[in-house]
C-alpha cells in the first residue's frame, strides 16, 4: 500500500547529498565501506534510544520487545543501497519499525500481500518493505492530520493505536477491550473520515 | 491593477467523497484481519472497475500509512486524558447564549435605567456533558465544576447568591470562596450549602451522595441538616432522608475525574447506572438480573465491555451485547 512520490517531501533526488546530516553522507554508489559504516553508526547513536522510547510507548513492554523491533528497523536501513536519499532517517526508522511489527501478524501480512498483488500485478512476499521512494506526506499535511488526531475520542485513539500501530486484528482488539467488532469497525471508519476531513481542511 | 489569481481550494464533489469513503473502507478491511476469499474477489472486481478506484485506494492507503509519520503520534494516541479544561471565562453553552441574548433584550425593553443599579447582571449557568465525556468548566467567579458523563448542571449567579442545581449525573465542585455570596447546590431532594470548598455530588435514581474533599459543607434534606468536613460522606435516600455521616476513600471515590470508576461493595444496580454515563451503548439490567449483587471493582471507563465480559465469567450473570445495547440477565 505504498504510493508513488507525488510530493517527495522526505526524499531528495538521486545524486545529491543530505546536507541536513552533520556528517558527510556517502553516495551509495561510490562511497567506500568505511564512510558508510561511519554514517550508519552515526545514525544509530543519534536515533536508537529515541526510537526504542517511541516504540515502548506504542507496544508497552511488548511483545514485541521495543529493542528487537528497533534493531530490525536498523537492519533494514543498513540494507539499503541508497542511504543518502533518506531525508528523515528518524521518520523512516519509526515507520519501518511499526510496519515490521504489523508484518509479524500473519493475517495482516496475507491481506497486504494480496493488495500488493492486485495493485502491481505481481506478488512480492515481503510487502512491508519501505523504500526511500515511499512517499511521505508533506509536513503541513501531516500537521493537519495531527490536529485531527488530537480531537479523536479516547476510545478512537485506543482503537487506532491497536490497529495501525500494534497491528491487532479486530478480533484481537475485541478480546482485549470487550468492544464488538462491528463497533471497532464503525469507530475506525469514522477515525479515517475525520482524519481525511482534517487533511482536506 | 492586475492581481494574481486567487487559488481556489479544491472542493470534492459528493461522488468523489463517496469514492474516498469506499476506498477507506477497503483499506480498513485489509487492516481488520478478517480477510475472506469472497471479499478479496470483491476487492479485485472493485479495483478493476475503474482506474479512479485504484487511485482512490492509493490515496486512502497513503493516509493510513502517513498516520505513522505524524510527529509525536505515540503521545497523541496514548493521551487518554481527554478532560478539557476551559480557560477562566464565563462558560455558557450556545443554547444559553441565545437565551441570554433574549433575556438581555427583554431587560433593555424593561428599562435601561434599572440596569445601572445592578452591580453585576445575573448570570445564567447551563452546563452539560455528553455520554462518555468528562469535562471541567470554569465559572465567572473562578469556581471549577467537573461534570461526569451524561451530567447536567444549571443555575443562576446574582450579586447576592450563587444557586446551582444538579439535574442529572454527578459533578465535582471546586468552589471559589465568597463570604458575601454563599453557594447552594440543589439536587431536588438534597440541598448543599457552602462558602468555598471542594466536594462531589452524585445523583442516582432515588439516591444522592455528597462527599467532601476539602473544607466544610452543610447538607440539608427536608428539616434535617448535617455538617460535613473533609473526608466525610453522606448518602440520602427517600427512605433515610439523611443517612449517617461516614468516612470515604477520597482517592477511589474521586478517581472518576481521570476516567476511572471505583466501587467498594456496591450493588450491581449502581455500577450499571454509572456505566451508563460512559458506555457507548446502553447497559440494561433485564428483569430477574441480580441487581443487588454486591461487587468491589475498579476499572477505566474505556474498559466497560471488558469488565462486563469478566463479570459474566466470574458471577452467575449472563452478559449479551449487540450493536445497540448490552443486556445483563440472570445466569447459571
Amino acid at each position: 500500500m505504498q504510493a508513488k512520490p507525488s510530493c517527495p517531501d522526505d526524499v531528495i533526488p538521486l545524486g545529491t547529498f543530505a546536507d541536513a546530516a552533520d556528517v558527510p553522507v556517502p553516495d551509495g554508489n561510490q562511497a567506500d565501506e568505511a564512510d558508510r559504516a561511519r554514517f550508519l553508526s552515526h545514525l544509530f547513536r543519534q536515533h536508537y534510544g529515541e526510537l526504542v522510547g517511541r516504540l515502548r510507548k506504542i507496544h508497552g513492554a511488548g511483545p514485541p520487545e521495543p529493542e528487537d523491533v528497533a534493531q530490525a528497523a536498523f537492519s533494514k536501513l543498513a540494507g539499503l543501497p541508497d542511504l543518502a536519499r533518506i531525508r528523515s532517517p528518524r521518520a523512516f526508522l519509526f515507520r519501518t519499525a511499526i510496519n515490521l511489527g504489523l508484518n509479524s501478524n500473519d493475517k495482516l501480512r496475507r491481506g497486504r500481500n494480496f493488495v500488493k498483488s492486485q495493485m502491481d500485478g505481481n506478488f512480492s512476499p515481503d510487502v512491508e518493505e519501505i523504500s526511500p521512494e515511499t512517499v511521505l506526506m508533506g509536513k503541513q499535511d501531516l500537521e493537519r492530520v495531527a490536529r485531527a488526531m488530537q480531537q479523536l475520542s479516547p476510545k478512537q485513539k485506543e482503537i487506532l493505536l491497536r490497529s495501525r500501530f500494534r497491528g491487532q486484528t479486530y478480533a484481537e482488539i475485541k478480546r482485549d477491550t470487550g468492544w464488538s467488532e462491528a463497533d471497532i469497525s464503525r469507530q475506525l471508519s469514522s477515525v479515517m473520515a475525520l482524519l481525511q476531513a482534517g487533511l482536506d481542511g | 491593477m492586475k492581481r494574481p489569481a486567487t487559488p481556489v481550494p479544491p472542493v470534492k464533489s459528493e461522488s468523489a467523497k463517496a469514492l474516498d469513503a469506499e476506498a477507506r473502507a477497503w483499506v480498513l478491511y485489509f487492516a481488520s484481519g478478517e480477510n475472506t476469499p469472497e471479499k478479496e474477489r470483491a476487492f479485485a472486481v472493485w479495483l478493476a472497475a475503474s482506474p479512479d478506484h485504484g487511485a482512490a485506494f492509493e490515496r486512502a492507503g497513503q493516509l493510513w500509512d502517513a498516520i505513522a509519520d505524524v510527529d509525536d503520534v505515540e503521545n497523541i494516541l496514548t493521551d487518554h486524558n481527554n478532560i478539557k479544561t476551559l480557560q477562566p471565562r464565563r462558560t455558557m453553552s450556545r443554547r444559553l447564549l441565545l437565551g441570554g441574548g433574549l433575556a438581555a433584550g427583554l431587560a433593555c425593553a424593561v428599562g435601561i435605567g434599572l440596569m445601572s443599579f445592578q452591580p453585576a447582571p445575573p448570570e445564567d449557568i447551563l452546563l452539560a456533558t455528553a455520554r462518555g465525556e468528562i469535562r471541567t468548566f470554569t465559572l465567572s467567579d473562578g469556581s471549577k465544576l467537573t461534570l461526569g458523563g451524561a451530567s447536567h448542571v444549571r443555575g443562576k449567579f446574582t450579586a447576592r447568591t450563587r444557586a446551582l442545581q444538579l439535574v442529572d449525573g454527578n459533578a465535582y465542585f471546586d468552589i471559589a470562596r465568597d463570604e458575601s455570596r454563599p453557594l447552594t447546590v440543589d439536587t431536588g431532594s438534597v440541598q448543599v450549602r457552602v462558602l468555598g470548598t471542594r466536594f462531589d455530588i452524585k445523583k442516582r435514581t432515588g439516591q444522592v451522595s455528597v462527599s467532601v474533599d476539602s473544607g466544610h459543607v452543610r447538607v440539608m434534606a427536608d428539616a434535617a441538616a448535617r455538617d460535613l468536613h473533609a473526608g466525610d460522606r453522606i448518602v440520602s435516600t427517600a427512605a433515610l432522608r439523611l443517612g449517617p455521616v461516614e468516612p470515604f476513600d477520597t482517592e477511589k471515590e474521586l478517581s472518576w475525574r481521570s476516567g476511572r470508576l471505583s466501587f467498594v461493595d456496591a450493588p450491581l444496580r449502581d455500577i450499571v447506572a454509572d456505566m451508563n454515563q460512559y458506555s457507548d451503548r446502553p447497559v440494561r439490567l433485564a428483569p430477574g438480573a441480580p441487581a443487588d449483587l454486591r461487587l468491589t471493582l475498579s476499572f477505566s471507563i474505556q474498559q466497560i465491555g471488558q469488565v462486563l465480559a469478566g463479570l459474566d465469567t466470574a458471577y452467575p450473570i449472563d452478559v449479551r451485547e449487540d450493536d445497540t445495547e448490552i443486556v445483563i440477565s440472570e445466569g447459571l
